[in-house]
């Protein structure tokens, strides 16, 4: 038998020398000759008709090579994971939906050039009623985020029959628990360098997703995939942020347009406007147990605020609803998930993929139950804990390991030991 | 950023060049200037960069005073035998400004001049009966510290005055004091209320006292109302409880990004309590 | 535009250089210098990833101007160590797992070694305090606060 030299072992991480040295290159380290620095015009408003866009007197300005409006972009002009609804760059006529929607694109010789040009651009924006609360987006009458309406996605998971479930219970519980919208702030800000060669675009930029960058830079620039190459460079820090497009189509097109090689350096302001967050999730539960607290009914309705584009939202949504019963068993479940647009900042993958919020709510749900009926918050979890050949809230049975009721009693006895008590 | 750099290698030159160029910036440690620079929430015209000047460096002893100059930095304080010695309470406050790296750069003159109300020095510079020395070409004048805050960011400074000396009183027998920072994580944070306390205690009567608070007012402030029913009283636990109560009375925070009025309203009363309490112990007074 | 010249001792080598008042530290060690190993992660004084050693102390790079450094000494991660000759730091994080996305590894670095200059035997609290300053996003302080722990107790490498 092979020895195995990974698994079970401690591995040295492959690249920690470069690292350790400052040898290792993230995106913002690289420099090419007559490199451009590429820079981005953002909507301060929240909901509105682009009317106008002038760039003539920005184009006037000495040092600089393109501006791009939404008419330069020759492919979709729509980016997006799961669904393309996001503008690459919002053409005139066409609806802003946050702060920070890209309505010009600039490079120039410098950062500092770029800068004072792109407040020469010229715009006329038509303000609408913004919508922020998934609540009043839901509702009839509301300001529309999109045309085909602010809900993006519902999923549903029923099993079995919690109305008269909850009747029988010995202990039903309800509660409504929120989370807030959060920040990835990876220690690296989005950064990229773009440059054709021949009829190859090249992009080395830090992501998660090199591949869905090549994608979605094809489609925008109406090229051919094999007309597209992005490496992706030592990266730092993601955390689910930067799976979405930041600044790669932006140079994609820049570097097209001025055929010369063109680099962006997001600073952090303008990489916490742009870029994705955790979804802000309201989740309305009732929860029923027996007599000796083993679970019988779950009832929730999630509602994920996706912001303005959907990017994962409705992956995150689902997964809510896959994980809205948490690691126990329920034979009784009605859960609706709702993805909703609002003109919030865009909300995406974050660690956890929407599973974090909704541990929030059947924690809660839980010690309020134990409570109820007189045991330990630790009795009712390992009570119902999923265990091998059990099935989840979707009927997935597990075959294999199960990892929570190991955790439970873990965290058990190290909580014994801190706190010098009896759990 | 676009300005004109000037580097005085001594007072003269500086009064030459505060005096005979336009808008001056006197740029210290940075760590606010850069990053107001960088935002582009001011942009000087001039940048008067006091590092090279000799004179505004330096702790120095004097009588019942010590003389700290503006230049010196978070970590010289910090680090200082002298000021840990016989006025603790400066060194306790400069180790809970910012990060290492902040205090490394970060100046006491800056800390007073950037006229933040939250600046960590200054309250526990009041409670030593701080003073400021502002020198100008005209002369040198002596101000008590808590008079040249106007508001937050604005110093009254008369044009052409540089801060040339900060002084504060050493600890006597029989005198202790405290600082507190109450901030939203225990590094590189701007303190959502901070506060010092200074106590004399003649047997275990209250002689004389000097409570002051940061963060709950448009600049620092000294709790002096309080003060005065502290004077005379006993010095134990109900009275440093009742103070604390008092104190929550007389302030008048604000709600801001950091903190609601109540909380702070409510925090200050437990800096006020602890920071007694911590003081008389340092004297002796109050078993741990 | 008017320039200074100003002279320095960067990474242990004698510096000549002629630059812009406006220059801050960050920017000509990783525009006119070439050493990108230092890093800008917030620009404010926050994040710590931008740390360089002035005349062995941590500070900010991104709040400092390259002005300042006439007549000091600067060392940058680039200064720690050589790809032959790593500094114990640089070993010892390789070898405890402390490195992640590795943004924050080089200001980490100099944040432990002006620790370890003056205090060859630090508890965790000491450490913890020491990099304050620094943020890890990836959350690996604890290989981190080990790493500089053994370091202390390693010769050279």
């Amino acid at each position: 038998m092979v020895e195995n030299r990974v698994v079970g072992k401690s591995v040295k991480k492959i690249d920690a020398k470069e690292k350790v040295l400052g040898t290792a290159l993230y995106a913002a380290d690289i420099k090419k000759k007559e490199m451009l620095y590429g820079k981005i015009l953002t909507s301060n408003i929240t909901h509105g008709i682009l009317k106008s866009i002038n760039t003539e007197k920005a184009k006037a300005v000495k040092g600089v090579h393109a501006v791009l409006t939404g008419e330069d972009v020759p492919g979709l002009n729509s980016t997006g994971m799961i669904i393309r609804d996001e503008p690459v760059i919002v053409k005139k006529g066409d609806k802003i939906r946050k702060i920070g929607d890209t309505l010009a694109i600039i490079a120039a010789e410098t950062e500092e050039i770029a800068e004072n040009a792109l407040k020469m651009i010229e715009v006329e924006i038509e303000e609408l009623t913004p919508v922020f609360c998934p609540y009043e987006a839901m509702k009839e009458g509301a300001p529309q985020v999109h045309e085909k309406g602010n809900i993006l996605s519902v999923r549903k998971i029923i099993k079995g029959d919690v109305e008269d479930t909850f009747s029988k219970c010995a202990a039903v519980v309800e509660g409504t628990f929120k989370t807030g919208i959060q920040e990835h702030a990876y220690i690296e800000p989005e950064a990229g360098i773009a440059e054709v060669v021949g009829d190859v675009i090249n992009v080395w930029c830090c992501t998660q997703n090199p591949h869905m960058d090549r994608k979605e830079i094809a489609a925008n620039l109406n090229v051919g995939l094999q007309k597209v190459r992005v490496i992706q460079t030592t990266t730092g820090g993601g955390f689910g942020g930067k799976l979405d497009e930041s600044v790669q189509i932006h140079l994609a097109l820049l570097a097209k347009a001025t055929n010369k090689p063109v680099k962006m350096v997001y600073s952090r302001e303008e990489s916490i406007i742009y870029t994705g967050k955790r979804h802000p999730i309201t989740m309305k539960y009732k929860t029923g147990c027996d007599a000796q607290g083993m679970l019988l009914a779950m009832e929730c309705e999630i509602v994920a605020d996706t912001g303005a584009y959907a990017s994962y939202g409705p992956g995150v949504a689902t997964r809510c609803a896959v994980h809205a019963t948490g690691p126990y068993y329920v034979p009784n479940v009605k859960i609706t998930a709702f993805c909703i647009y609002t003109n919030n900042p865009r909300s995406g993958a974050f660690r956890g993929f929407g599973v974090p919020q909704v541990a929030l709510a059947h924690e809660s749900q839980l010690d309020m139950l134990a409570e109820k009926i007189g045991i330990t918050p630790y009795e009712i979890r390992i009570k119902n804990a999923l265990r091998p050949n059990m099935k989840t809230a979707t009927d997935q049975l597990l075959e294999q390991s199960v990892g929570i009721t190991k955790t439970l009693e873990a965290a058990k006895t190290r909580a014994e030991q801190l706190l010098k008590i009896r759990l | 950023m676009d300005f004109v750099y000037h580097n005085p290698r001594n007072l003269e030159q500086l009064f030459n060049i505060v005096n005979g160029t336009g808008n001056c910036t006197l740029f210290a440690g940075g760590t606010d200037l850069l990053v107001k620079m960088k935002k582009k929430l001011i942009e000087p015209e001039n940048i008067v960069d006091l590092k090279g000047i000799d004179d505004l460096k330096g702790i120095v002893p004097e009588g019942e005073f010590l003389n700290i100059k503006p230049l010196v930095t978070h970590d010289e304080i910090e680090n200082s035998e002298i000021i840990k010695k016989k006025a603790y309470v400066i060194a306790e406050a400069a180790a809970q400004v910012g990060s290492p790296q902040i205090r490394n750069m970060g100046t006491v003159g800056g800390n007073i001049g950037n006229a933040s109300p939250a600046a960590d020095i200054v309250p526990a510079l009041l409670v030593l009966d701080a003073k400021v020395e502002m020198q100008s070409i005209q002369g040198q004048e002596e101000k008590e510290l808590l008079s040249v805050f106007k508001g937050p960011g604005q110093l009254s400074i008369k044009k052409g005055q540089v801060i040339s000396n900060i002084k504060a009183r050493v600890l006597a027998e029989q005198e202790g004091a405290a600082f507190m920072k109450s901030g939203q994580r225990k590094a590189l944070a701007i303190s959502v209320i901070n506060g010092a306390v200074w106590l004399k205690v003649n047997g275990n009567k209250i002689e004389d006292v000097r409570i002051a608070l940061g963060a709950v007012a448009p600049t620092p402030i000294r709790l002096f109302d309080v003060e005065k029913w502290l004077i005379g009283r006993e010095a134990n636990e109900d009275v440093f409880k009742k103070a604390g109560e008092m104190a929550k009375e007389v302030v008048k925070p604000i709600d801001d990004i950091r903190s609601s009025a109540e909380y702070r309203k409510t925090v200050s009363a437990a800096i006020v309590y602890n920071g007694l309490k911590t003081a008389l112990q340092r004297i002796g007074g109050l078993s741990q | 535009m008017n320039t200074i010249n100003i002279s320095f001792k960067l990474n242990g080598k004698d510096m000549k250089m002629e630059i812009k008042p406006q220059l801050l530290l960050l920017d000509m060690l990783r525009e006119e210098l070439g050493l990108t190993g230092t890093k800008n992660g917030c620009g404010e004084g926050d994040c710590g990833a931008c740390t360089v050693l002035f005349d062995g102390k941590p500070i900010c790079s991104c709040l400092a101007l390259a002005v300042n450094a006439d007549g000091h000494e600067i060392t940058t991660v680039e200064g720690l160590g050589s790809e032959e000759k790593l500094d114990p730091l640089q070993q010892a994080f390789i070898d405890e797992g402390a490195v992640q996305c590795g943004f924050c590894t080089p200001g980490m670095l100099l944040s432990a070694k002006a620790l370890l200059n003056k205090n060859n035997d630090p508890s965790d609290a000491e450490i913890k305090r020491a990099i304050s300053g620094n943020l890890c996003r990836c959350t690996g302080y604890t290989k981190i606060v080990k790493a500089i722990k053994k370091a202390a107790k390693m010769k050279e490498v």
